[in-house]
């Protein structure tokens, strides 16, 4: 059975008709997290007092050694993202499984010559730059998954069998994950796949099959599959005063900062507690609790209005979409953006365990920040061919 | 279009995500509100006494030595205290109350005040450093909320900053910018900053031991965590090849003029006995309470006084360079030692005319004659005779046009310039005239005073030495031989011990040491112009003090079996006679006893 792609009138789009259906909105508050993100970073970062310094500096915040570096990538971030959105979407449709792969090998490279970062290897060093693979898997499963299902026509969904590509596509990166170990992005992904199972239409059964089977496996993951600083995490997680100086450290001290903000929030600039050294990693995973200690429920309760507009808005994409991929490519970013952030600030209130997922367009790190401008870029593509007929049909 | 079944699924199917998904989110906000608003004054209270604070131990931080063993910096063991302001109920109350134990004056405490102003809150800000322990225990009895008494180092350069520019200084913030966040909010680390320090910052600083401790309600400590606890490791200490005493000797010398640099090494070794610049700094200075003033003081002083001179200065080297062109000419054969050549003051090449500082002339030169008196047209006519090239690679072979030391920060190259050097830098081509006023060490050549004291040491040793400034016991260096003719090198050593005799430029020094050649020099920092030199060149005296010549001396002494080597660079002197004297003094305190 071969399979060709069809597309009709793509092509013929102009620059000009693509740009008019840009969406400049959800451009819009894309661009205010990075500038929210640059503040935040901002704060984080170190006073500078010239080179020869001797005298103590004073205050707080700098462009060093975060923020700048933050804009720096997020200048290649938009570059990615223009010719994301604005290449022909044919080539995104074409090339899913392509990138997907690329994406895979690098999981492959870095579980085996990886960085060790934080007691979990998740780092592949190109030389002049480190990547995180797990990062841009993310994206690429999605438009795997995507780009699977925009078959559906001819997948017959009650059959175990056509859920073996898609299974596989999950279960490769995430056997990886797991050994890396990367728990964060491991449930990501779980989550994301499970998502496109529901709503391409797979059968409930198969979703309570899986529930079953989870059950009866977690008994295993829990003593064979986690590492003990995993198994530390997840103990602390149920009682953070287990250990208040290890591992709940962390999540004490995330809380502290976090609550102490109040209503208004200490001020900018103005966090004790992330200042102080007493919360860790306060500009990358951790970067939501300074955020609510130095501009307080105010603040986040914006920063999580913002967050729901941008899932809402993709979630209308989707629904929009008059083609299968590009409704699942939406859809599929949607979730994984949800999962994102949900995660990350659940983690930062002590919701859930720390398992090191960035919030997504905040904290700092290239290959997050890459990867997810790289999806925004997607996402306008499918938006602006959202009338197109690209029908990827078995013949 | 969608398959219209498939659009049914989307839609009923998504409707759990969007059910979800505003659940989850407010879940997140209901959680926000409890955490911010309702549980609010929990969490001020605790972030209040965070109880878990790091109490970081700084370790004793190694010594800086001199070659005899005297300390050029060292950690002394002293009890600080400071206060962190949001723990005080109020500030100026506890400053008035310990006022009285610590002696602080009025404007003292005014000065801490304004500087509490200045930072956050809760940023610990040091009162006292030096606290006896009479004054402790008096301290600790009244028992203040904010005011902490803790033991640490504090460092001290003896002798007012003796070497300051090799040894830097330490501050607290971390350059490299790793360890930022604790430096700066841990004001009792220190870390080096410029010079030794710095370069050994990680081998003298050792690691810094922390208590986990916790703390009441206002902040005051209740107990250490001693599990929790990492001990202190102090650093190992630095041997330098500094000698104090002529370190001392160079330093005051430099004083007297003001602006300048010296060197001074071993020849047989290379090893550095004294490195200065002037002014120098005295970082004791740095962390006291007019510190901030000191600084910015030093930082708008023109004549720079952060700079290390010796390595990081270019100078043209003046007719210190005549040495060069000496060794570079009779290993040529282009002229013996005897051969004359006549002086008159002026000479005519091309459609030029060069002069001689002298301008009555000094008549017939031989080889010694013209070291001896500095003699510009001899030198003229010897470097056209040879050519650029021979002059080059002998200067290069001398150490001149490359890094020596390669272990302080900035440390310049300079110039030795050929044909290919100037069509590159200058876009030009290479002159006659660039030939001949090299000859006398002016024109693009560069150099900084290390390269002239190796150059003189290499001269008067045949070998190829290198100049040190760690002394590695273990490491015995063998320098490569030069090869160059122990005739001509004996027949410039002549020149040399005439120069600081009788009828010699340096003459003088006598006065001050015996056994001392040398050269001297001047470098031209202004162009003369002709229009100028027939109205009448101007003198220094009449010159504007950053338009003055350069006065330069190399020395090595004894000159009969050259010890020591010297190079003395004394800025915007207008002449000579402030190096060779400071040049003197050192040379005379090396050779005191060694």
């Amino acid at each position: 059975m071969a399979r060709t792609i069809r597309i009709s009138r793509a092509e013929n789009m102009s620059l000009n008709e693509r740009f008019s259906r840009f969406s400049w909105p959800l451009f819009a508050m894309m661009c205010l997290i990075l500038l929210l993100s640059i503040i935040s970073l901002y704060s984080a970062g170190l006073p500078t007092c010239g080179p020869d310094v001797t005298a103590s500096c004073e205050g707080f915040g700098g462009w060093h050694p975060y923020a700048l570096s933050q804009m720096a990538k997020m200048g290649i971030g938009f570059v990615l993202f223009f010719i994301a959105a604005f290449a022909n979407i044919k080539l995104w449709l074409k090339n899913s499984y392509l990138i997907y792969f690329v994406g895979l090998v690098l999981v492959v490279l870095v579980t085996f010559v990886g960085h060790t970062g934080m007691g979990a290897q998740r780092w592949l060093n190109l030389g002049f730059f480190h990547i995180q693979p797990s990062e841009f898997i993310k994206i690429a499963l999605v438009m795997a998954l995507a780009r699977y299902f925009a078959w559906e026509n001819s997948i017959d969904l009650s059959k175990f069998k056509n859920y073996l590509i898609p299974v596989a596509m999950l279960v490769l990166p995430l056997g990886l994950i797991v050994v890396q170990p990367d728990l964060g992005t491991a449930v990501s992904l779980g989550l994301i796949t499970i998502g496109f199972f529901w709503i391409v239409g797979a059968h409930r059964k198969w979703f309570i099959i899986a529930g079953i089977l989870t059950v009866l496996a977690a008994p295993a993951v829990w003593f064979g599959g986690l590492h003990d600083y995993q198994r530390e995490r997840v103990i602390t997680f149920v009682n953070p005063d287990h250990d208040p100086s290890g591992a709940g450290y962390q999540i004490n001290q995330s809380k502290i900062a976090f609550g102490s903000g109040g209503l208004v929030g200490k001020g900018y600039l103005a966090g004790t507690q992330s200042h102080l050294s007493f919360l860790p990693e306060n500009q990358t995973d951790f970067i939501f609790a300074m955020f609510g200690e130095e501009l307080g429920f105010i603040g986040g309760f914006v920063l999580v209005l913002i967050y729901s507009i941008i899932i809402g808005m993709l979630f209308w994409f989707a629904k929009t979409s008059k083609n299968r991929f590009g409704q699942l490519l939406c859809f599929g970013f949607m979730l994984n953006f949800f999962v994102y952030y949900f995660i990350n600030i659940a983690m930062v209130l002590g919701l859930m365990p720390t398992v090191g997922v960035p919030l997504p367009l905040m904290s700092f790190g290239g290959s997050s920040l890459l990867s997810l401008m790289f999806g925004f870029g997607l996402v306008q593509n499918a938006h602006i061919n959202k009338d197109q007929q690209l029908s990827a049909k078995g013949s | 279009m969608l398959d219209k079944e498939i659009a049914y699924t989307f839609d009923r199917r998504s409707a759990l995500f969007l059910t979800g998904g505003a659940v989850l989110t407010s879940v997140l906000i209901l959680r926000m509100l409890q955490l911010q608003v309702f549980e609010y004054k929990k969490y001020k209270q605790l972030s209040l006494n965070n109880s878990s604070r790091i109490i970081i131990d700084p370790s004793m931080r190694g010594k800086i030595l001199s070659s005899d063993g005297t300390s050029l910096a060292k950690d002394e063991a002293v009890y600080r205290a400071f206060i962190i302001p949001d723990e005080c109920d109020d500030v100026s109350i506890v400053l008035k109350t310990i006022s009285r134990e610590l002696k602080l004056t009025e404007k003292e405490i005014e000065k801490i005040l304004k500087k509490i102003e200045t930072q956050r809150r809760f940023q610990p800000i040091i009162v006292r450093e030096n606290i006896k322990w009479a004054q402790l225990a008096t301290l600790k009895s009244l028992n203040l909320p904010g005011l902490h008494l803790e033991p640490g180092y504090s460092r001290k350069y003896p002798g007012g900053g003796l070497a300051a520019h090799v040894v830097g200084y330490v501050g607290t913030l971390d350059d490299s910018r790793t360890n930022q966040r604790v430096a700066a909010t841990s004001p009792f680390l220190m870390t080096g900053l410029s010079g030794l320090e710095k370069v050994f910052n990680a081998s003298l600083s050792g690691k810094p031991g922390q208590t986990i401790t916790h703390t009441d309600a206002v902040g005051r400590i209740i107990e250490g965590d001693s599990e929790n606890r990492v001990i202190a490791v102090p650093g190992k200490d630095l041997q330098t090849t500094l000698r104090q005493n002529v370190q001392k000797k160079m330093e005051e010398a430099l004083a007297v003029h003001g602006s300048g640099c010296g060197v001074a090494l071993e020849c047989a070794t290379g090893k550095i006995i004294a490195m200065a610049s002037a002014p120098k700094f005295d970082a004791n200075l740095f962390r006291s309470i007019d510190g901030a003033d000191y600084i910015e003081g030093l930082r708008n002083n023109k004549l720079n006084p952060f700079m290390n001179k010796a390595i990081e200065g270019m100078y043209p080297p003046g007719s210190t360079f005549k040495i060069i062109v000496a060794l570079a000419a009779l290993e040529s054969g282009a002229i013996t030692k005897d051969e004359k050549i006549y002086c008159d003051g002026d000479w005519e090449y091309g459609k030029h005319l060069y002069h001689c500082w002298e301008k009555k002339g000094h008549g017939w030169m031989n080889m010694e004659s013209a070291l001896a008196h500095s003699c510009d047209i001899y030198f003229y006519q010897v470097a056209l005779r040879i050519g650029i090239n021979p002059i080059k690679s002998m200067a290069e072979k001398l150490g001149l046009g490359q890094k020596l030391l390669e272990l302080l920060p900035r440390e310049m190259v300079g110039v030795v310039p050929d044909r290919e050097w100037k069509q590159k830098n200058i876009h030009a081509g290479w002159m006659h005239g660039d030939t001949i006023i090299s000859g006398i060490g002016q024109g693009y050549i560069l150099s900084n005073c290390l390269q002239l004291a190796i150059m003189a040491g290499r001269a008067a040793t045949n070998r190829e030495i290198m100049p040190s400034l760690i002394d590695n016991i273990d490491e015995k260096q063998d320098f490569k031989k030069l090869g160059l003719n122990p005739e001509n090198i004996k027949t410039v050593m002549n020149g040399l011990a005439r120069v600081t005799q009788e009828g010699g430029t340096a003459a003088g020094v006598s006065w001050i040491i015996k056994n001392m050649g040398g050269k001297t020099g001047t470098s031209q920092v202004r162009q003369i112009s002709m229009a100028e030199r027939l109205s009448g060149v101007k003198t220094n005296e009449e010159l504007n003090w950053e338009q003055r010549n350069h006065g330069l001396f190399v020395g090595l002494a004894p000159i009969d079996n050259p010890k020591y080597s010297v190079a003395i660079i004394a800025e915007h002197s207008g002449s000579s006679g402030a190096a060779a004297l400071a040049a003197a003094e050192t040379m005379k305190e090396a050779l005191k006893n060694g």
